[in-house]
């Protein structure tokens, strides 16, 4: 089977999904500037009102937007095609070889899935507590729990590194920078 | 120019000055050196570091880790063949092969002096050319600079890596995020919601964090945990002689040539000049068979071209104000944080900023070399080590950085956002710094096409009345023109070749950075 071409496939299907989450954007700016009540502070002649730009702007996303759909929806109407008759042959396509030791790539991927939402929760953990937690603590355990999401097992280099690091941080932005966090 | 040059050189020579500029130069080195990270990133973390600078210290710092990131690619690409920036990947092809016959010393010995060379030769085209074109572009009107801007926006979208229709998408996107806040003609609230945060605007610096730091990190945790297996682990630089190098003379100037040319196009200048410099020496070689198989032209002519990069990004950035890459991109924020107006003025209201900036090229350039030649076996040790220590610590600095722009945790979330969409972003293969170039452009452009109007009793043809406005419009009709056409006689890639594409994967980061 085919497994590059579909993967190719697969990709392609990713492209369509961010291009409809653009398209969102694009029609709910068009929508929301020329729904917009606001009144102008300054009267003006101008040719170009405040929505003129941000409604040329959506139009022209969506169009392009479009324009990018069409050719991914072609593209992968190709590699379908191609799917087919590879299976109707029973060929292997270029790309198959890459596919050793699928097992070892799909936990591969597993685990980098689970390292980015794992730094997106913790940073927003960290970014929500700056308020109320002290920062040199809480830069300390920040950095103590991500270097656990990114795999590191040596507690002791870990607490180490950890402590340094926050009390670096807080040296140089609370103490020195007099940052107001 | 040379009073102003001699003021600049004067501004940077105090002490302070001068460690900033050390101290970044050494950074970048660093930066550039692992594999993954970028100089678009290195500048975006020290950002916090930066606000309670003034604002030329603060410059030069960025100045300095713009350039040693340069020469820092070629460490990794050199050694390991697997080059630190995606405009190192030329000088691996024969770097590495140098390296494996013992010459690793001797190959990063010509990237240092090609380096040397074509930042030298950079910086000269730049002195040259920044005064020339700043006094030419500050006597624009504005429709002038509105169409400056409309084409640079073009130029980045249609040479950035992927395809135009990418750029563009991501180009009127950033566009469109540009327009929330306040307009700036009548002072009518956007996209605001109601969001008193948001009435000036989306916080650029904040997204910049989010693009540059945030979104990076994301895309790299991929690089966590791989080894770095170095061909050689005691190096000593062998710099070559200068009867070798005066023997090579066509590879510098080339390069330089390129370096500078290309790399004042914005959006286009790193990534692609090494390769061209590299295949045009080659073709002019009595023996091109050579090339690849680890000669020092093969090193010399892309790390010239590399840093004469550096001048020519400085040409638009401080002539016109359009940012050549992502570095420049952030240098022009960090301006507008520090009060400065990029743009065409900018030459005319903070001459002795620019001057400055451009003596900083020229000094960073020479710490680049004294650094690489004294220290350079301390800054290969950093290829060895797993990332995974370093990215926390650059999301507490992102995280910061936002912070700061504002002092409150608005810009943090925003920062958060915009890391999550250029890290999708990237992940598609859409550049983002299409992105981040519409928002710098985008007021700029607003603002220019809407006073034009008015001063014109609203009449379009202004847009078209001189002939420089004409050679404009023809040169962005022209790019799309172009882009249509190619779109419609070209075939999809698997009937063409009647092969699978490969799988689109994120690339390189500096200057799509």
């Amino acid at each position: 089977m085919a497994k590059g071409r579909k993967r190719a496939v697969q990709e392609k299907t990713k492209d369509l999904l961010l291009a409809f989450g653009l398209l969102v954007v694009g029609i709910v700016a068009l929508i929301v500037i020329n729904a917009s009540t606001e009144e102008t502070s300054i009267a003006s002649a101008a040719a170009l009102t405040y929505a003129a730009m941000p409604t040329i702007y959506a139009w022209v996303l969506i169009a392009l937007v479009a324009l990018f759909m069409a050719t991914t929806l072609r593209a992968m109407w190709v590699e379908r095609l191609a799917v087919q008759r590879d299976e109707e042959d029973d060929t292997v396509a270029p790309g198959d070889e890459a596919q050793g030791d699928v097992e070892t790539l799909g936990v591969r991927r597993k685990t980098i899935l689970l390292r980015i939402w794992g730094t997106l929760v913790v940073l927003l953990a960290y970014v929500l507590l700056l308020e109320y937690v002290h920062f040199m603590i809480l830069t300390t355990l920040f950095l103590l729990v991500m270097f656990l999401v990114f795999g590191q097992r040596s507690i002791k280099k870990i607490a180490a590194v950890s402590i340094c690091g926050g009390a670096a941080f807080y040296f140089l932005f609370i103490y020195i920078l007099k940052t107001p966090i | 120019m040379i009073e102003g040059l001699i003021g600049g050189f004067a501004s940077i020579l105090g002490p302070l000055n001068l460690l900033l500029l050390f101290a970044g130069t050494a950074m970048g080195i660093m930066v550039g050196a692992l594999p993954g990270l970028s100089s678009p990133m290195a500048i975006i973390v020290l950002l916090p570091l930066t606000y309670s600078m003034e604002t030329l210290p603060a410059l030069l710092t960025m100045m300095g880790v713009y350039v040693g990131t340069k020469l820092g690619g070629s460490y990794s690409a050199i050694l390991l063949r697997t080059p630190g920036t995606p405009a190192g990947a030329c000088t691996a092809l024969d770097g590495y092969p140098m390296a494996q016959r013992g010459q690793a010393g001797l190959a990063l010995g010509y990237a240092t002096m090609g380096s040397t060379c074509g930042g030298i030769f950079g910086w000269i085209l730049a002195v040259t050319c920044v005064p020339m074109l700043a006094s030419l572009a500050v006597k624009s009107s504005n429709a002038d600079i509105a169409l400056i801007g409309i084409l640079g926006l073009v130029m980045v979208s249609a040479f950035v890596r992927g395809s135009m229709l990418r750029g563009l998408i991501g180009v009127t996107l950033g566009l469109l995020i540009a327009t929330v806040g306040l307009d700036p003609i009548q002072a009518t609230s956007r996209f605001t919601f109601g969001s008193y945060n948001l009435m000036s605007g989306v916080p650029f610096a904040a997204a910049l964090v989010g693009f540059f730091g945030i979104a990076v990190v994301l895309s790299d945790i991929k690089m966590i945990g791989r080894r770095s297996h170095m061909i050689i682990t005691d190096i000593t630089l062998a710099l070559p002689t200068w009867k070798d190098l005066v023997k090579r003379w066509q590879c510098i100037v080339i390069g330089g040539l390129y370096g500078t040319g290309i790399g004042a196009i914005p959006g286009v200048g790193a990534e692609i000049s090494p390769w061209i410099a590299w295949a045009t020496v080659r073709n002019k070689s009595k023996t091109p068979e050579k090339f690849g198989t680890g000669i020092p032209e093969g090193v010399l002519t892309p790390e010239a071209t590399n840093n004469a990069n550096t001048g020519g990004t400085m040409v638009p950035m401080l002539a016109l104000g359009i940012p050549g890459d992502g570095s420049t991109a952030i240098m022009l924020g960090a301006m507008v944080l520090h009060g400065l107006e990029p743009g065409v003025t900018l030459m005319k209201n903070s001459g002795d900023i620019v001057y400055g900036i451009l003596a900083g090229l020229l000094v960073s350039t020479m710490f680049m070399f004294l650094i690489s030649w004294r220290a350079i076996r301390y800054f290969i040790l950093v290829l060895k080590q797993d990332r995974s220590w370093l990215f926390p610590f650059i999301l507490v600095l992102a995280t910061l950085g936002a912070f700061l722009t504002m002092n409150t945790l608005f810009p943090v979330f925003i920062a958060i956002t915009f890391g999550v969409v250029g890290y999708i972003f990237e992940s598609r293969n859409f550049p983002v710094v299409t992105v981040v170039l519409g928002i710098i452009l985008g007021p700029i452009v607003e603002e220019n096409i809407r006073l034009a109007l008015a001063l014109s009793n609203n009449n379009w043809t202004t847009f078209v009345a001189t002939w420089p406005r004409q050679v404009m419009v023809a040169a962005i009709v022209g790019l799309l023109a172009y882009e249509v056409y190619k779109g419609l006689t070209s075939k999809p890639a698997a009937r063409k070749r009647g092969i699978s594409p490969k799988p689109i994967t994120s690339q390189g980061k500096e200057d799509k950075k």
